[in-house]
């Protein structure tokens, strides 16, 4: 099929699940569930969560869709309500917990150590560090900071998109990326402080 | 360029960074220790980027739908909402007793609040004879309890 006749045939299905049908509306999730799924992933992080909070985003979907005014696409507009599930569950999660140690492996720590600089084609060994190591940081990260240097970062998402989810002007969305990974930057050197490593 | 210039750009520009940016990095060692920091946790975050996410479970979508149907509500939507509907009853209190503790506060007149009754009945005396009245001071109701004197008003009135 065409694009405009996917198009054409997703408009139809938003209008079937605006008017109550749920069968038009297990379509559309069938249309965006791997790409819920993916974001839902990067965000979060935790495999074992990712169809239940992915579930949780398809109904406040199914709930709110007689909002939706096709000014942005589907696609789009499904993200954002994604965005602001998981943002929320992380916030949640973050205020749970008493404090955050730093976590991190031996082998990574002296993978670290044994690397003063990392290459354009680093080692498996480093790959695997430096993994870990932006794994923990985006986990100490505020959820404000981990969404966005998700969507960015991991996902990828052009700066106007991304302005687009959060409902922000792309200058802000610049100057917040920036913040976060400053912040990000900024957490990763107490730590070398606090525990004498040299990177 | 200043420091802060010199990573905002780094951070954007992959790994080519422009002359000016290498230049600084040359002279700076506070920036050279951000770039290589920087070096680590971008590629930890390309990393984390080639992982895949987990794929939906088979009928996915139909139990979804079935649990619509059924008018299933996860126990974390429900606690969204109780969260909103409390947070909503936290305002609605709030407001309910500053517009109880503005009615006690407030004083009696002013411009929040129509004038007493005892303001408006009747002119006083006092005021009907320093503006030359019609209607003599003396048959007026409740003259006799005119806060001037007897002498006060006649001189007024001259
Ligand atoms: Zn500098």
């Amino acid at each position: 099929m065409s694009s405009s006749g996917q198009e054409g045939q997703e408009v139809e299905w938003i209008k079937g699940a605006q008017g109550g049908d749920r069968e038009a509306f297990g379509l559309l999730v069938q249309q965006h569930q791997r790409r819920v799924f993916s974001l839902v992933f990067n965000l979060v992080r935790r495999p074992n969560e990712v169809e239940d909070l992915a579930q949780e985003v398809f109904i406040k979907a199914y709930r709110a869709i007689r909002s939706y005014n096709f000014k942005a696409s589907f696609a789009a507009w499904i993200s954002r309500i994604a965005v602001n599930h998981c943002y929320d569950f992380l916030r949640r999660e973050r205020s749970s917990k008493v404090s955050y140690y730093w976590q991190i492996s031996e082998d990574a720590q002296r993978a670290i150590e044994a690397h003063a600089g990392i290459k354009e084609q680093e080692s498996l060994e480093e790959q695997t560090a430096a993994r870990e190591l932006a794994g923990r940081l985006l986990e100490r990260a505020p959820a404000e900071d981990r969404v966005i240097l998700t969507l960015r970062e991991i996902e990828g998402r052009p700066i106007e998109e991304i302005a687009g989810i959060l409902n922000l002007n792309p200058s802000t969305v610049k100057v917040r990326l920036h913040r976060a990974r400053k912040r990000m930057l900024e957490d990763l050197q107490r730590w070398r402080k606090r525990s004498g490593h040299a990177m | 360029m200043r420091c802060d210039q010199v990573r905002q750009t780094l951070e954007e520009s992959g790994e080519a960074y422009p002359a000016p940016v290498l230049h600084h990095l040359r002279h700076c060692p506070e920036c050279a220790a951000y770039e290589h920091h920087w070096r680590w946790v971008r590629a930890g975050l390309l990393a984390l980027a080639r992982e895949t996410a987990p794929e939906p479970s088979l009928g996915f979508a139909r139990r979804l739908i079935r649990r619509l149907e059924e008018g299933f509500l996860p126990m974390r939507l429900v606690g969204e909402f109780f969260e909103t509907a409390g947070r909503r009853v936290v305002y609605f209190t709030l407001l309910l007793a500053t517009v109880l503790l503005l009615a006690i506060a407030l004083p009696s007149s002013g411009p929040l609040r129509g004038r007493p009754a005892r303001d408006v009945s009747w002119p006083q005396p006092e005021i009907v004879a320093t503006r030359d009245y019609p209607i003599p001071p003396s048959e007026l109701p409740g003259a006799g309890f005119s806060l001037t004197s007897e002498s006060d008003v006649s001189g007024g009135q001259k």
